[in-house]
């Protein structure tokens, strides 16, 4: 109890002294507690107040008591515990001075102390108010940013759109038969015009992970049908440019994965597509592993290949600084960071090998199995 | 020949994909509102419907509320073919019904013929 008490001073703040001179430091209401804890008495009954009765009355019954004793050596005892008594009273009276003087300076530290503590808090109410309101019109512009990139995305898409159905239309022949010459050029508009399709789609998306708006929702899939579907979609693609497409099938059935579908395949067409685009001889691979718990869609192709620097840098976003710097991810840098983004909220790993420059890449697309 | 409406504002676009399913052999009709829509769709008792979204005044949302709630028409397909990738948009189009959100730009005009094939199969 006595410790606790203790306890519970020193955790208040209250000072030391109490212990030295309970009657002073309950007379400058620094006693916490009612009882005295040197003494362990109501203050009444303290040490200091019996000190102070005793002493009086002792000097006065001494004092009176000089007078009536005759005798040098009875004088001498008279007035030495007379002395006594009062050098007893000088160092009390010291002691009170220290705590006078302490008291005094732990008064001024505390009126500092509680006057710090108001200003800190009025600054954090400030603070705090401030944050508060920047937060709600972030949040309207949060709101209004989505709209617009929403809105201009489809008035971006809509002349492109335009552009994709004619071209493709008059390379169909829906127009006449096509003059062999204007074909080439004719497919390079197509190209470049997909080029701005994706782009638009990858802005979009982007704002939108950066915004925390892309949903997730797993269902159980196929990753092989769903990669033979996309194969056979850019089949031609790959054959107009002159390359070939294989696909190797493990020896057992893969499991089917629980994957987001619009998402894993945006992610296969866009490492595909990358694959395409950076080689010009022999062609791409794709092929299925499976290993701890992971199935692994492997990409290779026979391309330019990269440096060791290039790949470390290859699932940046290109909006994070170093855009003008690094000439290699032109037309890739948002797609593949995108790409990243999308396989981590499957908790799976996205990563590229490449034995250098003119020897082409391997992309490794792993999502877990359970 | 199957019957088609489609309700597309933007001209360029309504005249291609016009010309594209006339020339795949469909029945075409091309309206540029969702209020046409609604006066031509109890008309031509359509096959399908490709609608748009974001359309002038009510847009393609609004139709679909209409289309809902009209016990004959509701039955006939819609698919939803818009440039508006919007989630909660595309969420509400497919609650009310659509049976497909096709993104324009994702889709060559044969495609998307290829696709309402499939859904008139």
């Amino acid at each position: 109890m006595e410790k606790d008490e203790k306890f519970q001073r020193k955790k208040a703040g209250k000072p030391e002294y109490v212990n030295e001179n309970c009657w002073l430091a309950k007379t400058l209401n620094y006693s916490p507690a009612k009882r005295c804890q040197y003494c362990e008495l109501k203050f009444r009954k303290c040490l200091f107040f019996q000190y102070l009765t005793v002493s009086l009355i002792l000097i006065l019954f001494l004092f009176a008591l000089s007078f009536f004793i005759e005798g040098k050596i009875s004088k001498l005892v008279v007035i030495s515990i007379f002395v006594f008594v009062i050098i007893y009273g000088y160092f009390f009276n010291r002691s009170t001075e220290k705590i006078i003087e302490a008291n005094f300076a732990q008064r001024k530290a505390k009126e500092a102390l509680e006057e710090l503590t108001e200003t800190l808090q009025q600054k954090v109410d400030e603070q705090t108010k401030e944050l508060r309101k920047s937060y709600e019109e972030l949040k309207v512009l949060d709101k209004a940013k989505s709209e617009f990139i929403s809105i201009a995305s489809h008035q971006l898409r809509t002349p492109l759109a335009a552009v994709k159905g004619y071209i493709s239309m008059v390379l169909e022949g829906s127009y006449g038969k096509l003059n062999e010459r204007a074909k080439r050029p004719m497919e390079n508009v197509y190209q470049s015009n997909e080029r701005l399709i994706k782009l638009v789609n990858d802005l979009l998306n982007l704002s939108r992970l950066d915004a925390g708006k892309i949903k997730f929702e797993p269902k159980p899939t196929s990753l092989e049908e769903m990669v033979k579907g996309i194969v056979e979609e850019l089949r031609i693609t790959i054959e107009n440019k002159g390359l070939y497409i294989k696909m190797k099938w493990p020896e057992l059935p893969l499991p089917e994965v629980m994957v987001d579908r619009d998402h894993i395949r945006q992610v296969i067409i866009n490492i595909i597509d990358n694959a395409i685009r950076y080689t010009e001889k022999g062609g791409v691979t794709v092929k299925f592993q499976i290993t701890n718990s992971k199935l692994q869609i492997i990409i290779a192709d026979t391309g330019e290949g990269m440096t060791k620097e290039e790949i470390s840098h290859l699932f940046e976003s290109f909006s994070r600084g170093t855009a003008g710097t690094r000439f290699w991810t032109e037309g890739a840098g948002l797609g593949l960071y995108i790409a990243r983004k999308f396989i981590d909220m499957h908790k799976g790993r996205i990563f590229a090998e490449s034995k250098g420059k003119g020897k082409g890449s391997t992309f490794y697309i792993e999502i877990p199995t359970k | 020949m199957k019957k088609i409406l489609i309700i597309e504002d933007e001209k360029i676009l309504g005249e291609m994909y016009r010309d594209k399913f006339t020339q795949a052999g469909f029945d075409v009709v091309w309206v540029d509102s969702a209020e046409e829509g609604i006066k031509a769709v109890p008309k031509i008792k359509p096959d399908l419907i490709l609608l748009d979204i974001l359309l002038p005044r009510a847009n393609g949302i609004g139709f679909m509320g209409w289309l809902k709630k009209e016990k004959e028409l509701s039955s006939i397909p819609v698919v939803a073919f818009s440039n508006y990738d919007e989630p909660t948009t595309k969420k509400e189009a497919l609650r009310l019904g659509v049976k497909d959100y096709l993104i324009k730009t994702n889709y060559t005009p044969q495609e998307i013929v290829d696709k309402i094939k499939g859904y008139l199969e």
